[in-house]
C-alpha cells in the first residue's frame, strides 16, 4: 500500500516542498526512514507511533518505509510529524481523508497527539503556494503566521482528534478488521485454563471503522477581524515607541547627519567622549525611517520567522524596520550566520533595517572583518560542505565608538 | 555433588520447557495452531511459532520462579534477546518463503511457584 503526502522544511531562509512517501508492507515489523533525515526527523517515528496510539489509532505492525523526496536534500527539523502520522493512517485505511493529499502538512506531535507549533512556517507556505497547494494544515499557534499568505486556505489543528467531527458515522463503510485481535466477549467464551491469564498489547488498540475526515471546514482559520486602519496602525506603534527623534534637544549637526544617513540608507559611525549621547542618538534612529513596503515586510518576516524569532504573528507582517544591536562580545558566526545548518545571523536579521554596533573597537578583528561583504554586496554567502546558502544582507550600519580606548 | 550446590529442586531446562508448554497450553485454547516448537538455527532459537487468522506469530517465552527478585520476565527481553529473535525470524520467513506474510512478535510471560505449577501467565501481543 502507498500514499503520498506534501510537507515543507527550511533550507537557508526558503522554503521547500518535501515529498513524504508511505509504503506498507508485510514483512518483519519495522520502520525506516530515508531521504536523508536528521536525527529530529528520525525520532519522529517514536513520536508518531505514540500519538497514533492514544488516539486510539493502531500502529501498523508491518514493513513501513517513509520516503522524503528529493531524497539528495539534507532535511531537518520536526515538521515532518503530521505528514507521517497522516500518511500512515490513511494509507492504512484508518483514517479516509480524501484532502490530506491535496494539501501541505506541516507540525510536530506530541506523544499524546497534540500539535506543537514549529518555526519557518512562513516560507513554507509560501512555497507551497507557489507550487500550486490550494490549502494547509498546521497547529494552531502557527495559523495567523501561515494566514499571511494570501492565497491559501489555512487549517488549524490542536490535536489529531480534531480530524473526527462527532457525530459522522462511518456505518456504510466495511470495518476494517485486524485479525490479530480477539475480542473480550470472544475471549470469554475459551476453555478456562488453571493458570489466571493476562494480555496486554504493545501497539495496538482495539479494532474500529475508519474515522471519516471529509470535511475539514470546522478547522478553518479564520483571521480575527481587527478595527484598525493604517493609520491607526501607525498610531499604535507610534505608541510603542518609546524612543522618540523628538526627545532629542540641540545636537543640531548629529541630527542633520542622521537625518542624511537615515534618507539614503547610508552608513554612519558616531565618534566622541562617553556621555555625549551617541547611544541615545542612535536608538531613535529608526523613528525616522520609513515603515516598510509590502515586499520588504515579507522580506523581512522570512527571515524572522526562519530564524524562530517571529513570536507574534497575530498583528501580521513585521512592518517597522528592524533594530538590532549585538553586544561587542558576538561571535563571527553570531553575526553573519552560522551552524552545521546555517541559520541567519544578525546582519540578516538586520535586513532592511538597522545594525548597530556600539563601543566598535571593542568587537574582536575577526568580527568586524566579516562584515566586509554583506557591507559590499547586501548578501551574505555561507559555505558548508553540504551546501551553499545565501541571505540577503542590506542593513544600514550605525556604529558608535570613542575616540580613544583610556577614556 | 553436584546437587549439593544447587538449592533448586529443578533446573533451568525444566522450568523453561514447562513455561513454554503452559504457553503453548495457552495459545492452543485461545484458538491458535502451533506451527513450530523450538526452531533453531545458527543464529538462534525460537520458542513458539503459532498462526492465527493468518498471521504469523513468533512467541518469545520468558519465566522466572520464586521471588522476583531477579526482575520480572517482561525485564529480561532485552534489546540483544530482541535482535536475536528478530534475526531468526528472518532465517525461518526466509527458509519457508514466508517473505510476504503478515508476522507478529508477541512475548509469554510465565511465572512459576517452587513446584513448577503456574502461578501466572501474561501475553504481550505486537511487543516488538
Amino acid at each position: 500500500m502507498y500514499g503520498k503526502m506534501h510537507s515543507a522544511c527550511l533550507y537557508g531562509i526558503e522554503g521547500v516542498m518535501i515529498g513524504v512517501e508511505i509504503d506498507l508492507a508485510n514483512g518483519l515489523p519495522q520502520t525506516n526512514i530515508i531521504g536523508l533525515p536528521d536525527s529530529a526527523i528520525r525520532e519522529a517515528v517514536e513520536r508518531v507511533r505514540a500519538a497514533v496510539k492514544n488516539c486510539g489509532y493502531r500502529y501498523p505492525q508491518q514493513r513501513i518505509t517513509i520516503n522524503l523526496a528529493p531524497a539528495d536534500l539534507r532535511k531537518e527539523g520536526s515538521a515532518f510529524d503530521l505528514a507521517i502520522a497522516l500518511g500512515i493512517l490513511t494509507t492504512s485505511g484508518q483514517l479516509i481523508m480524501p484532502a490530506a493529499q491535496e494539501m501541505l502538512l506541516i507540525g510536530e506531535l506530541a506523544l499524546d497527539g497534540s500539535l506543537r507549533p514549529v518555526s519557518g512556517v512562513l516560507p513554507m507556505v509560501e512555497a507551497a503556494r507557489r507550487a500550486g497547494i490550494q490549502a494547509v494544515l498546521l497547529p494552531k499557534e502557527n495559523a495567523a503566521e501561515a494566514a499571511l499568505i494570501s492565497g491559501i486556505t489555512v487549517y488549524a489543528i490542536d490535536h489529531l482528534r480534531g480530524l473526527e467531527i462527532s457525530g459522522e458515522t462511518t456505518s456504510e463503510v466495511e470495518p476494517r478488521l485486524f485479525p490479530n485481535e480477539v475480542d473480550s466477549v470472544e475471549a470469554a467464551s475459551f476453555s478456562p485454563l488453571p493458570f489466571p491469564v493476562s494480555m496486554s498489547t504493545g501497539s495496538a488498540s482495539r479494532e474500529r471503522p475508519p474515522i471519516l475526515a471529509i470535511s475539514l471546514e470546522h478547522l478553518r482559520y479564520v483571521i480575527p477581524v481587527h478595527n484598525t486602519s493604517p493609520t491607526d496602525h501607525s498610531l499604535r506603534m507610534r505608541n510603542e515607541m518609546l524612543d522618540d527623534y523628538s526627545d532629542v534637544l540641540g545636537q543640531q549637526h548629529v541630527k542633520r547627519a542622521l537625518t542624511i544617513a537615515a534618507a539614503g540608507m547610508h552608513n554612519i559611525l558616531l565618534m566622541g567622549p562617553p556621555g555625549t549621547g551617541k547611544t541615545m542618538l542612535i536608538k531613535r534612529l529608526p523613528g525616522i525611517l520609513p515603515q516598510l513596503s509590502d515586499s520588504e515586510a515579507l522580506e523581512v518576516t522570512k527571515i524572522f520567522s526562519a530564524a524562530g524569532k517571529l513570536k507574534d504573528a497575530h498583528s501580521g507582517l513585521l512592518r517597522s524596520r528592524p533594530f538590532r544591536s549585538p553586544h561587542h562580545t558576538i561571535s563571527g558566526a553570531g553575526l553573519i550566520g552560522g551552524g552545521g545548518i546555517p541559520k541567519p545571523g544578525e546582519v540578516s536579521l538586520a535586513h532592511r533595517g538597522i545594525l548597530f554596533l556600539d563601543e566598535l573597537p571593542e568587537f574582536s578583528r575577526n568580527v568586524l572583518e566579516v562584515l566586509r561583504q554583506p557591507l559590499e554586496d547586501g548578501v551574505v554567502t555561507i559555505s558548508r560542505a553540504r551546501a551553499s546558502f545565501t541571505f540577503p544582507a542590506q542593513f544600514m550600519l550605525a556604529a558608535s565608538m570613542n575616540p580613544c580606548p583610556c577614556e | 555433588m553436584k546437587e549439593q550446590y544447587s538449592k533448586e529442586r529443578y533446573n533451568r531446562k525444566q522450568k523453561g520447557a514447562t513455561a513454554e508448554e503452559a504457553a503453548v497450553q495457552y495459545l492452543v485454547s485461545r484458538g491458535y495452531s502451533i506451527l513450530e516448537r523450538n526452531w533453531r538455527c545458527r543464529s538462534g532459537e525460537l520458542d513458539i511459532i503459532a498462526e492465527n487468522k493468518g498471521i504469523l506469530i513468533f512467541v518469545e517465552v520468558r519465566s522466572r520462579s520464586g521471588t522476583l527478585l531477579q526482575g520480572t520476565p517482561e525485564e529480561s527481553v532485552n534489546a540483544r534477546k530482541i535482535h536475536q529473535v528478530r534475526s531468526t525470524a528472518q532465517v525461518y520467513l526466509h527458509m519457508k518463503g514466508y517473505e510476504e506474510r503478515m508476522i507478529s512478535f508477541d512475548v509469554i510471560t510465565v511465572i512459576l511457584n517452587e513446584d513448577l505449577s503456574i502461578a501466572s501467565l501474561g501475553h504481550i501481543r505486537e511487543a516488538f
